[in-house]
């Protein structure tokens, strides 16, 4: 209890100096950052994300710009069609204006249709976002009030929304009285909160859209969401709430930062490049074979080629390989790795290494199994191999 | 959210089909839902319908093969109570004070009805009056000069945008309406 | 080495766009359960089930792919040893549909040529936000001359059946080592995958 005490408060010192020394923070967050009830996570991750600036005295002002910004990002990046004439009654021909079903590509409705091919897969995505935790589906303390509050602006998640309407049919019988009938509940795979409310994978779906917006070229892809995800929770459940009210911004930009490191993983014209997910694959098999042949030479024998289950490891950073507060543990190492990502690489092979025995007796499907879901560990375990490993 | 309100289209009977200008403007993939005041009047306007939205709502015509098409609807949109009703029933035709005994039955913010083939959309006491007209210009038993039209709302919270399309000539006109509650 | 508890090793790979349901479907036959709440499939999944037909114990060894375009690249290499190919697409999004030709172009490029292919139209039991039709479906896939069923994982239909079928297809085809011949074997195909075009 002592040590762990003299842990935080060794955190709290580095991170309230004039000037904090990035280089000696990193090395302390690579050996995990306590779970301790107050920012300390968030804060540092958004240190070591580069998000943050390196002098406290400074965050205030950096973080004012940065939530102006960002809010300018969701009021010009979310195509509100319609608005022109809002509030004006009567009549008005819109014939050579905009309208719903204007098909001139200048139209603002053209530009929203399209941007709901993209929403329709993030929000098929995000909707089932880490269903081991109830956190997303519950309602943030803290919706977006340009959005929720506007009369003008519907929520992202109602523009891609297919449901069925609630109806009733009535009937009259023939004394006059009226028959009412409840249509049958349709039905809901997901329980939605009322209006005025948002879900946390709201908020996800929202940041995930921006940056699609903001990013064309890469829009969104499936797993970008396992990436946001547990960077939105940590900032979302910090304890301080100067801090969690804007955990949507903040998760937004280190989301960013992260992604232009990571960015190549996602996209598939990259995949034999240097930095290419084909090449870490290649990587980490190579390191097998370095480090035990019997095991790098049994995945060459059965087959068990590294796209089955290490593009998943690596694309994702493990965050769907162990439950959330181990990914959580794994990510204050990767982030903090001085070469990121290496390590990474290094933690896949001691997830190879630890279950050697196994892959060794097992035929191939039982391996791929294994290698598929990952079984149960002591997540330091993992960590103090993979250090191990990076020292050799 | 658009929901797409048409009927009268009495297909195959009185027209061929949609005019083409509409149908080009009208693709999947735009509209949520569809609100329909009868007299389809066959299984093949319903699949028509049924490939712009999946969510469709059909009141019963009195030309409709259909009978199992309920006589009227009320469905739920966000903050709004919308009746569906053909309008057959209602004498005089179209007649406001008519309608709006209707709405007060049925409890609702916005009152559809058709059978006239005349579009209309009007605030009545607070309340809100559609009839989309007729989407394909079929005639009707007094007019046999009918501009084909349909309705499109875009509903957001306490704001209903109405936008009427038109086909006069050979050129579709739209005009938007707002209605607050 | 342990001892080999089957007969005969089928590959099997289920594609089509993302979220149409091909994780429950195989769910759905694997464990016999449906579950709303699956992650999306990155990459590739990966499940076995051991079936019996004919008195042959057959594992059938079943692929998992993730739909979206980016991840084209990785699945494409699991076509060549498949065996068997499940297309899948839902019925309440016609986008889905309309893909189907992308993917039977796909499996043409990459697959081998003598794959058995199926097409299933999924999630039919959400009847009230159908948009596509069954007869479209069963269009396509007699187009093509493909066995077709609607499904619905979460409901169990035609789900086992559909498997079956497949690995029934690939049965036929396979060369038996007792006593059959060539022969009687392109016969059993072909009146298999006639009679099962009209369900």
């Amino acid at each position: 209890m002592a040590a762990y005490r003299a842990r935080i408060k060794e955190f709290h010192d580095v991170l309230n100096e004039d000037q904090i020394n990035l280089k000696r923070l990193k090395s302390m967050c690579f050996n995990g950052i306590p779970d301790e009830p107050g920012s300390v996570r968030a804060l540092c991750w958004k240190l070591i994300l580069n998000y943050l600036p390196l002098s406290p005295s400074k965050f205030l002002s950096f973080l004012e710009k940065q939530r102006k910004l960002y809010s300018s990002f969701i009021q010009e990046m979310i195509v509100n069609p319609g608005k022109q004439h809002f509030g004006k009654s009567g009549k008005i021909d819109v014939t050579f204006e905009d309208h719903p079903l204007n098909p001139n590509p200048d139209s603002q409705w053209v530009a929203y249709f399209k941007d709901n091919d993209v929403l329709v897969q993030i929000d098929k995505d995000v909707r089932r976002l880490c269903p081991d935790i109830g956190f997303f589906q519950r309602a943030t303390e803290f919706p977006c009030q340009d959005v929720v509050n506007a009369a003008e602006m519907e929520t992202l998640r109602k523009r891609v929304d297919c449901s069925v309407l609630q109806s009733h049919t009535v009937m009259k019988n023939r004394q006059g009285a009226y028959n009412w009938k409840s249509s049958k509940k349709s039905t809901v795979e997901y329980d939605l909160l009322p209006d005025g409310k948002e879900a946390h994978w709201e908020v996800v779906e929202r940041i995930l859209f921006i940056y699609a917006k903001l990013n064309p070229g890469l829009a969104y892809v499936q797993g970008m969401n396992e990436i946001i995800g547990p960077i939105y929770y940590i900032f979302a459940s910090d304890s301080e709430r100067e801090w969690s009210e804007h955990a949507e911004c903040d998760a937004f930009f280190c989301f960013t930062n992260l992604m232009s490191e990571i960015r190549d993983n996602f996209i598939k014209s990259l995949d034999d490049s240097a930095h290419g997910i084909g090449n870490m694959m290649m990587q980490l098999m190579n390191r097998l074979q370095l480090h035990d042949p019997d095991v790098g030479s049994l995945m060459v024998t059965q087959d068990l080629k590294p796209q089955y289950f290490s593009f998943r490891w690596l694309t994702l950073l493990l965050s769907q390989e162990f439950p959330m507060p181990d990914v959580i543990r794994v990510w204050d190492s990767l982030f903090a790795d001085s070469k990121r990502f290496d390590f990474l690489i290094d933690v896949c092979l001691a997830m190879l290494l630890l279950i050697r025995d196994d892959l060794l007796k097992n035929d191939f499907s039982s391996n791929m199994k294994l290698l598929q879901r990952y079984p149960v560990f002591d997540i330091h375990l993992v960590l103090s191999e993979a250090v191990r490993l990076q020292k050799s | 959210m658009l929901v797409l309100v048409l009927g009268d289209l009495h297909v195959p009977h009185r027209c061929n089909s949609m005019p083409a200008k509409f149908k080009t403007l009208l693709v999947p993939g735009k509209i949520q839902h569809i609100l329909c005041t009868g007299n389809l009047c066959t299984k093949e306007s319903y699949d028509y319908l049924k490939t712009l939205a999946s969510d469709v709502h059909v009141v019963r015509g009195d030309f409709d093969e259909n009978l199992n098409y309920p006589e009227q609807k009320v469905v739920t949109v966000g903050q709004f109570r919308i009746g569906l009703c053909h309008g057959h029933q209602v004498v005089p035709w179209g007649d406001t004070e008519s309608l709006s005994l209707i709405q007060r039955q049925l409890d609702v913010d916005i009152l559809i009805s058709g059978q006239t083939h005349k579009f209309e959309a009007f605030e009545h006491e607070g309340k809100f009056y559609i009839n989309p007209g007729s989407a394909t210009g079929a005639y009707n038993a007094l007019d046999s000069e009918i501009v084909p039209s349909f309705v499109l709302m875009d509903i957001q919270a306490s704001t209903v945008v109405t936008y009427v399309y038109q086909l006069l000539g050979d050129e579709v006109k739209v005009e938007r309406i707002e209605y607050k509650k | 080495m342990a001892k080999k508890t089957y007969d005969l090793l089928f590959k099997l790979l289920l594609i089509g766009d993302s979220g149409v349901g091909k994780t429950c479907i195989l769910f759905r036959f694997s464990d016999d359960a449906f579950n709303t709440t699956f992650i999306s499939t990155i990459g590739i999944d990966f499940k076995i089930k051991t079936i019996e037909l004919h008195g042959k114990k057959i594992k059938l060894q079943i692929w998992d792919t993730a739909g979206q375009e980016r991840f084209h690249t990785i699945t494409t290499s699991y076509y060549r040893g498949a065996m068997g190919i499940m297309l899948v697409y839902d019925i309440t999004s016609p986008k889905t549909f309309d893909n189907i030709a992308k993917w039977l172009r796909n499996i043409d490029e990459h697959a081998n040529e003598d794959v058995e292919k199926m097409i299933l139209g999924n999630k039919c039991d959400m009847e009230e936000k159908r948009m596509v039709s069954k007869e479209r479906g069963e269009a396509i896939a007699r187009e093509h001359g493909i066995r077709f069923f609607e499904t619905s994982a979460k409901n169990n239909i035609n789900i086992e059946r559909s498997f079956m079928e497949l690995a029934e297809a690939i049965l036929n085809k396979t060369p038996s080592r007792d006593t059959s011949t060539n022969h009687t074997n392109v016969h059993v195909s072909q009146s298999s995958g006639h009679s099962s075009k009209c369900c």
